[in-house]
């Protein structure tokens, strides 16, 4: 708003009821009021003018009817001098004869002066006309003195008017209207924020007050802006950090996405290193052109025409758009469009952001390729699994035969199955009956033995003890035997516990046993450290205990003895091994290593019962793994053992699990 | 060597001129009472049936106990023994020809003080009666009362 030079309307305003009052009465005293007042001097005078006549008229009579024309002329001569406003006085007898005046010319002339009243007295005797006196008055003249007068009061009237308006409205001016223009001054001044106009003095009155309020008024504006001032350069401080910050991050976002902005007609107005980078424009072939300078013609125009609508509407756009660069390769991008708006919710331009999406299209595009050729071999194959359906529903048929047989062996085999459990236990008790039945003459043999060779000694010879002592190592070695059965039906149907545990701590330890009961026998073991293995503690104790016991055993003719436990991962499957240099075996015999009772040394090479590596063999595969052995006469041999099936290790792991 | 009595329960005549010759050999002259089967080491120790006319207060020093016993087995006599509080305190040695994981257990469960298999090498079986002879009748301090 700019400041304008304070109209004048309201001094105007003022003045006009004053002037227009000033002429009103002016019109009135000009219009009605002097010629009013000159009419009714005209019409007295004209009255008096008529007196005079009406008195004439007795005496003019009487003369006549006296017929002294003289006397007459001197009456009307003396009466026209002492009225000089009588410009003409004619007499005329009944006859129309013209008696006074003689000069008839003069009368003319003056009948043709403006302002002419005219009399005429008819001179009767008794009814009986003797003539008329005709006169013709000059009333302006006459009143000449009065209508000056009247003209000259008017004048006065009129000035005095003037004076007294001109000051009315000087008073106006100054006391209303010019304090009220300064304030208008300062006003308009003040909306253009310059607070140093002056201000009228303040007087007692109304505009006084409005001065006093307007200058509260001022001062507390003054304040304000003064706050707004401060306020807007915080603000504009804040708003530039932040505008330095949203350039920050739009450089961010430029160092990555493709970035254009465009007017509401779609001409592009600005774009970033990135869009030139991968539409090979350079960015003056950019700005100024329409953003269909990219357009591929891959898209419907309905897919630009949606996409118009929704930024039009003033909603941000999203979609997958297939571009052409300047060279005429395609490429896709992932775009937003945002409308961006004006304070007034007006669109003023679109920012356009997108990311370069033509790697992962192509790979979709491959996916979808391989996808229908995948379809196409899927449906292939599908015909030809049809085919083979049929084959399939032939042999299920058959089958089905064998099944039915099958279900019938079944039952055959649940009923074995249940003798089995029953032999199985009435095995235990048997072996439980063996334990403790068989052992007991057993002690009575030795026993008795013993007693005989000490209490009796004296009565045997040499032979006779010598069979004695027969007798009891064959009671000795059955009781051994009778154990080791024992062991061996025991590992057979004790419940396997699966449990993670250290086969080197295991070994060790069964190796220090081995040390106290036969301290002896110098050997040399080395155990591999940190073995750890899934299985049955018990188990794998006794089977431990039955190797490195074989290994002690056989080496205990050697020399420098030396025994070995480790372990060699195969195919995913740990091997453990038992390696001594002791008297070895024959592989010619390695077959019937791990059968019951089979030995290939006699009792007095080495004793032995034939029933620990079957005893082995048994919790090897009870824990799903396999047993052999690799040795050569006087060269030592080596047991391996695995705890898993080395096919499939994993799956049978799980499977022993799930049976626990 | 001392008056304590020792009660051998075993049904075996064998073993038990096998182990009272074992004991002899060592020197033990502790007087032996031998129960043929479980009821009659019960009879015994409560001072019913046979042993009816019994003194209840001379209880054995010592109880050398078989498990495979005629009538009421070991383990059942030694559940009785344990459950009566006469008997309670009693030392009993399981004394037998099983190694089975379950009786040994199920001996000690039951309260047995020692669970000894008899070895058939009759040399290791006398070493085994001294060592459990020295420890019961000579180094335990016997409860108060027997």
């Amino acid at each position: 708003m700019s400041p304008t030079k304070p109209s004048r309307n309201l001094q105007y305003k003022l003045l006009a009821p004053l002037a227009g009052n000033i002429l009103f009465l002016a019109l009135v005293l000009h219009f009605y009021w002097v010629p009013a007042h000159l009419a009714a001097e005209h019409s007295d005078f004209q009255q008096a003018q008529k007196e005079v006549i009406a008195a004439l008229n007795p005496a003019l009579v009487g003369l006549l009817l006296s017929d002294d024309i003289v006397q007459v002329h001197r009456i009307l001569e003396q009466t026209a001098q002492d009225k000089p406003h009588w410009t003409a006085v004619t007499l005329i007898d009944a006859n129309g004869q013209r008696l006074y005046p003689l000069n008839a010319q003069a009368v003319a002339a003056d009948k043709r002066m403006v302002n002419m009243v005219s009399f005429d007295e008819a001179l009767n005797y008794q009814g009986t006309p003797l003539g008329r006196l005709q006169v013709m008055v000059d009333s302006t003249a006459a009143i000449q003195e009065e209508t000056d007068e009247l003209h000259s009061g008017e004048r006065w009237l009129l000035l005095l008017l003037f004076i007294t308006t001109g000051l009315i409205a000087w008073l106006q001016s100054r006391m209303v209207t010019r304090p009220l223009q300064q304030l208008s001054a300062a006003a308009d001044r003040l909306a253009a924020n310059d607070f140093s106009a002056e201000l009228p003095p303040v007087s007692q009155d109304e505009v006084g007050h409005l001065v006093r309020a307007f200058g509260t008024m001022r001062e507390s504006r003054r304040l304000a802006e003064a706050e707004i001032l401060r306020l807007n350069a915080s603000l504009e401080e804040r708003v530039l950090l932040r505008t330095e910050e949203l350039a920050s991050y739009i450089a961010a976002i430029g160092q990555h996405a493709i970035i254009s902005v465009s007017d509401l007609a779609g001409k592009i107005i600005e774009v970033n290193q990135r869009f030139c980078e991968i539409s090979c424009y350079s960015r003056s072939e950019l700005l100024g052109k329409n953003h269909n300078i990219v357009n591929s013609g891959v898209h419907p125009s309905a897919f630009f025409s949606e996409m118009w609508a929704t930024i039009s509407r003033g909603d941000i756009w999203r979609g997958e758009i297939c571009n052409r660069t300047k060279n005429g390769a395609l490429y896709w991008v992932d775009s937003a469009i945002v409308p961006v708006k004006d304070s007034h919710g007006q669109i003023t331009h679109y920012l356009s952001v997108r990311i370069d999406i033509t790697e992962r299209k192509q790979t979709q595009d491959e996916i979808l390729r391989l996808n229908t050729s995948l379809e196409e071999r899927v449906r292939q194959r599908t015909e030809e699994l049809h085919s083979r359906q049929e084959e399939l529903r032939q042999s299920n048929e058959d089958l089905e035969e064998k099944n039915k047989l099958l279900a019938s062996q079944k039952v055959d085999l649940e009923y074995k199955n249940r003798e089995t459990e029953a032999a199985h236990k009435e095995l235990e008790s048997f072996s439980y009956s063996v334990s403790h039945d068989l052992r007991a003459p057993l002690r009575g043999i030795d026993g008795f033995s013993q007693a005989l060779l000490e209490d009796y000694a004296a009565k045997l010879d040499d032979q006779g003890k010598d069979y004695l002592q027969r007798v009891r190592a064959g009671t000795q070695r059955m009781a051994t035997l009778i154990d080791d059965m024992l062991n061996l039906a025991r590992v057979t149907r004790a419940p396997m516990q699966r449990a993670p545990m250290d086969l080197s701590t295991l070994a060790a330890a069964i190796v220090d046993e081995l040390r106290q009961t036969q301290p002896e026998h110098a050997v040399e073991v080395v155990v591999q450290p940190g073995l750890a293995a899934d299985g049955d503690v018990k188990l794998l104790k006794i089977l431990l205990m039955n190797l490195l016991a074989n290994a002690w055993k056989f080496t205990g003719k050697q020399e420098r003895a030396r025994i070995e436990f480790g372990m060699q991962p195969n195919g995913g499957v740990s091997v453990y091994f038992v390696r001594d240099n002791g008297v070895g075996f024959d592989m010619t015999y390695v077959g019937k290593l791990f059968g019951v009772f089979q030995r290939l040394h006699t009792p007095a090479e080495f004793p032995g019962t034939g029933i620990g590596l079957a005893t082995v063999q048994r919790i090897v595969r009870r824990h799903g793994g396999r047993a052999w052995a690799e040795g050569a006469v006087g060269q030592g041999a080596t047991f391996f053992f695995t705890l898993a099936p080395e096919s499939a290790p994993a799956q049978a792991m799980s499977n022993t699990r799930k049976k626990q | 060597m001392n008056d304590k009595t020792i009660l051998l329960v075993e049904d075996n005549p064998d073993d038990e001129a096998l182990t009272l010759r074992a004991l002899k050999k060592n020197n033990f002259l502790n007087p032996v009472a031998v129960a043929r089967d479980g009821a009659e080491a019960l009879d015994y120790l409560f001072c019913t049936g046979a042993y009816a006319g019994r003194d209840a207060s001379q209880k054995p020093a010592l109880i050398l106990l078989d498990l495979k016993l005629p009538k009421i087995d070991g383990l059942e006599v030694l559940k009785r023994l344990r459950a009566d509080e006469r008997t309670l305190l009693l030392p009993v040695v399981i004394l037998t020809s099983s190694n089975e994981e379950q009786d040994i257990i199920s001996g000690s469960r039951l309260g047995a003080n020692s669970y000894i298999r008899k070895p058939v090498d009759f040399m290791q079986f006398t070493e085994a009666v001294k060592q459990l002879g020295l420890y019961w009748l000579v180094l335990n301090e016997p409860l108060p009362g027997n």
